[in-house]
Formats: structure tokens, sequence, C-alpha cells
């Protein structure tokens, strides 16, 4: 199968910084993609590289289109939710859903009022009248009436309570993803996606640092809780970072035999989100 | 292009205020004032009798209406009704100005600043459909909103004029309806809405790309500018240099910045227009032979020009600036 999203020496240069420093990556139909990195690190100017919203050099493909010159085109397949405030405060809920069936023509508003009925959205609402959730809850119900290939989300959940994350994620998970459809989130809460995520990819200053899909991840990190007196051992087999808790340390390893490990105390599966400050601890050579 | 519809009706809802309510407003007030204009001389009439001069003008005065009208004076009636309907339209023109300033100033450069340009962009419409449905806002949608509101102000105007002169005795066919042409001026005054928006053109040109082209503070790109330039020449004295009046610059390239409609491109030949309407002896015609020579005038098709080169500049930068500071 082709890929989704395809990227060589993808480069973006501002004034002064360099966004993006001849970045790689494929992402492949069907999956869900973690895009984790620091503030600044790139994330942003890489999905806005995706959707058409920046100017690049370096080499883009989005679901085989050139990202700069087809962005019309492109968007009939690409849906895209950025921080929430982006929804024009002037608009009522009924003049969103009446805007977008005019312009996209894989909207189907059935759908999307089937949505809107499990909200307290009316349709008479205005934007500038709603919660930072119940803008999200429109801008979600319109975009999952889309039928895109691809979904792009860049923090969708910022700002919002915990309530409305996970239902979030849920809804997007259980009534819009499918195998045909290819997902990209980027976010701060990583430990709210990673339990839906296929593949992650971890960006440094503009540099891919790790890219693998979950299962790999699950097979390459290792987190060991070791006593004391077994640290010199440990310490010898090249751990990513150490960290204690409660008079013993904490190993992460990359790569590491799993037999060797289980010599030196009781293993764990790491949290996207350890491996994720090891990963940038170690300057992006996991 | 089958999404156009849609693309209009998204700038009418967002410029309700500005499209709809604006004229609406502008034409309640002036209903108010001629209203009150009516008393006035009703009281006037009650204590000083016949002679009395209310000094209340639409073009005649109201008095007029309420007293014996020789036959000999019915053709000043005609010609007070022509100058008196069109003088009516003068405020929303003027509301119309304010209203297509600030709408070309704010239409591409509010949404980078509210960052809603992120959500319209997630949708499959092109840059240029976008500038372009801000254009044929501005240009057609908006005049043709006031040309409404001035049919039913002139309507209504000569509704009260005739009951007027029916509560005086006199007669509403004679007085009113006889003399008065109001589907010969509606003629006039639609078939100036284009002309008046090409001859705006290059200032609806200039307005948007300085909105598209501001990273900040959109309202002093599009103003300062052009002012900047007409200071500038009178400083260095180039209109003299050039062998022209010094006025020209302003004439011909500061004030067609702005969509004030002001048609100096005759000033040498006789007097001033004002989109469309030119200032006679006795207040504001519009006449056939005026839009004739404003459609014959170079200027307006070398300004239109500009316009559409500056619209595709808009455009260009529609696609290639990101979000405003």
């Amino acid at each position: 199968m082709s890929a989704a999203i395809s990227a060589r020496g993808l480069t973006k240069r501002y004034k002064n910084t360099v966004a993006l420093d001849s970045v790689d990556f494929e992402i492949l139909p069907g999956r869900i993609v973690g895009l984790i990195g620091p503030n600044g690190a790139g994330k942003t100017t890489a999905l806005k590289a995706i959707l058409g919203l920046t100017d690049f050099d370096g080499q883009l493909s989005v679901l085989g289109r050139d990202p700069r010159s087809q962005r019309e085109s492109l968007m009939q397949d690409v849906c895209f939710i950025a921080d929430v405030a982006v929804l024009p405060r002037w608009i009522r809920v009924r003049e969103a859903i009446e805007y977008v069936q005019g312009v996209h023509p894989k909207f189907s508003r059935e759908r999307c009022e089937a949505f809107l009925a499990r909200t307290k959205l009316k349709p008479h609402m205005k934007v500038r009248e709603l919660s930072k959730g119940m803008v999200v809850q429109l801008h979600l119900a319109l975009v999952m009436s889309i039928d895109a290939r691809l979904l792009v989300l860049d923090e969708p959940t910022l700002g919002l309570d915990i309530i409305y994350r996970k239902e979030f994620y849920q809804t997007l998970l259980n009534d819009y993803f499918d195998h045909e459809k290819t997902i990209v989130v980027t976010t701060h809460q990583v430990e709210e996606i990673e339990h839906i995520l296929t593949d992650l990819i971890f960006i440094q200053d503009g540099r891919i640092a790790l890219n693998a899909t979950m299962d790999e991840v699950g097979e390459r990190f290792s987190e060991v809780m070791v006593s004391p007196d077994k640290r010199e051992q440990a310490l010898a087999l090249k751990p990513l970072t150490e960290r204690q808790v409660f008079g013993k340390s904490i190993f992460l390893f990359d790569r590491a035999a799993q037999g060797d490990l289980a010599q030196l105390g009781e293993l764990h599966k790491p949290s996207v989100a350890d491996i994720f400050v090891a990963t940038m601890k170690n300057g992006g050579q996991a | 292009m089958n999404h156009f519809p849609t693309l209009l009706k998204r700038e009418y809802w967002e410029h309700r205020g500005g499209l709809f309510w604006a004229p609406v407003w502008t034409a309640v007030v002036l209903m108010v004032m001629l209203l009150f204009g009516i008393v006035v001389a009703e009281i006037a009439l009650r204590q000083h009798g016949v002679e009395a001069r209310s000094h209340v003008h639409v073009g005649m005065e109201l008095n007029a209406f309420m007293t014996h009208f020789p036959d000999d004076k019915l053709d000043e009636l005609k010609r007070g009704f022509d100058v008196g309907l069109m003088g009516l339209t003068m405020p929303l023109r003027i509301t119309l100005f304010f209203v297509m300033l600030f709408y070309c100033i704010g239409s591409l450069y509010d949404e980078r600043k509210d960052r809603s340009v992120l959500f319209w962009k997630s949708l499959p419409v092109s840059d240029a459909h976008t500038v372009l449905s801000k254009v044929a806002t501005v240009l057609l949608l908006a005049p043709l909103i006031t040309f409404a509101a001035s049919v039913v102000l002139q309507t209504s105007f000569l509704l009260i004029v005739a009951t007027l002169t029916w509560f005086h005795g006199g007669s509403p066919m004679r007085m009113v309806f006889g003399p008065a042409e109001p589907l010969a001026l509606w003629a006039r005054m639609l078939a100036d809405v284009p002309v008046n928006s090409l001859w705006i053109l290059p200032a609806v040109g200039w307005l948007m790309f300085a909105s598209s082209f501001a990273r900040g503070k959109a309202f002093l790109w599009a103003v300062v500018p052009p002012i900047m330039l007409g200071v500038l020449s009178a400083m260095s004295d180039l209109m003299s240099t050039l062998s022209l009046p010094d006025a020209w610059i302003w004439v011909h390239v500061v004030m067609r910045a702005f969509p004030i409609g002001l048609r100096f491109a005759n000033i040498e030949r006789g007097p001033v227009n004002i989109g469309g309407m030119r200032l006679g002896d006795d207040g504001p015609e519009l006449t056939w032979s005026d839009l004739g020579d404003t459609l014959m005038d170079p200027e307006l098709w070398i300004g239109a020009l500009i316009g559409v080169g500056l619209i595709v500049a808009a455009i260009y930068y529609r696609r290639k600036r990101e979000l405003a500071d």
C-alpha cells in the first residue's frame, strides 16, 4: 500500500531558526500516529506543511498530492482540527453546518445532526456563547461527518477538562476510525492517547528522534526496578536513564537483552511519556 | 464554482451588521427625521398661516404639499422630486462607504488575527474563490442591499408626501404620483451599481491587498501609504515637475485608494460626481449621460485594471501569509 504521507528532506527555515531539518518519514494508511515533541520542536510546522498552510523545501506528498499547490483538492480528503479556538466566533451552529455542507462534497448533514443530538448544542447558538468543550464538540461533529482519508489533529484537547478530553478520543475511535483512514495527532498529554496509537514519532530540534510502531516500541524499551546492590551491574548495560524511587533505581533500557534485564529485577513496560523524556534527555539518540 | 453562493452567504452571515442593518438603520433614522420635519412644518403652518416658510427641505419645501400649488409651477415639482429622491440616498451612500472601507480592511486580516483562517483553510475552498467571494460581496451584494434600502426609503417618502397632500386637501395624483418618476430613477440607480463598482475597483483591490499582506496593523497599512504618497508628492513638488496640477495625485491616486465613488474624472469639464450622482446647481442628479461619460472615461478602465492586479496579489498573499501578529 502506498504511503498516506511521505516526506523526504522536508525542511523549513524561519529567519533565525530551522524548524524542520531535512526530515524523512512515511505514514501508512490505516495508522494512528502520535507526533510527539517538546515546544518548538517542529511538530506544528510539520503539520502546517502537511496541510498546505506553509511553504517548505524538500519533498512532501500527502495522499499523492503536493500540499503547496493542491491544497484545495487535498482538503477534500483531509480534515484538520487545530487547537480549540479556530471556529469563527460569530458563526452559528446551523450556519457552520450549512457552510461545510455547501463547500464539502463528502459532508453528511445527517451524520452531523446525529452527533449534535447527543450534545447540548442547538442550531441557533453562536460559537462565542459556547464553552470551550462545546466548541470542540461542534468542530468534532463537523469533522467526523466528513468522509476523509486523513485526519490531522494539532493539540485537539488543549484547554479542555478531563471529561471532554476522554470523550473526544473515545468518540474518534469508536465512531470515526477505520482501516481506510489515517490519523496524525500531536499532543502534550501523551498518556491520554498512548493506548490508541499504532505508531510513534518523536521530534526534537527539527529532527526525528524516534520513528517506530507501538509494537516495536514495546519490544525495544524495557524498564527495570533494581535494588542498590545490583546498580553497578545495571549501569554496565548502558541504560538510557535512571531515576530513584523508594531507594531503588528504575532504569530504562533500549534494545537490551530481556534475559539480562530479568536478572536485575522486576521488568515493566515503560510508558510513552517515560520513553519520551528519556529520548529527549539523550539528545534524540534513541 | 458551485459553492460560490455558499461563500457569499458566509460573508453575509459574518457581516450582517454592516451589509444589512447599517443601511436599514440609516433609512429608519432618515424616516424619523422626515416625520419630524413634517411635524415642524405643520406647527409652522398653524402658527403663521399659508405664508409660513418652514425651512424644511427635501428637494423642495414641505409647505408645497400643504398649500394650494399653482399649476404653472408643477414642472418645478418634477425637478424637485428628482433631486429630493436622489438626495435621500446620500446618507445611505455615506454609510455604504464606511461599510465597504471597514469590510475590505478586515476582509483578509481578521481571519488571520482570530485564527479562524485555520478553519476556513481546512475546507476545500481555494484562496482565489475565497477572495473573489469577498470582492463580489463588497462590489455587488453591499451596493444592491443599499439600493433595495433606497427603494424602500424613497417609496415611503412618496407615500408620506402623498398622504400629507391628501390630508391638506390636495390631489396626490397631481402633486406626487404625476410629477415624481421613481421607476426611471431606480433604473438609473441600478445601472450605476456596476459602473460605480468598476470605478471603485482599485480601492477595493488596494484595501484587500493591504488586508491580505499586513502581518499586523492592517488599518495603518491600508490608510497610511496612499496618504503618505500624497503628502510626499506635495513636499517634493513632484506634480509641478511633471507639469500636472498639485491636486492631481490626490484626485487620481490617493482618493481612488478608498471606495468613495467620487468621480473626479471630468473635474476639468464639469461638476464633481459622487457615486454616480452629479452635484448639479440645485442638488444631486444621476443621469444616463453621466453614467455613459464614466464608462467612456479611460481612467475608469485603467483603475479597474490596477484593481484586478491588486486582487491577484491579495489572492497570492492569502495563500502565502500565516497567522497575523
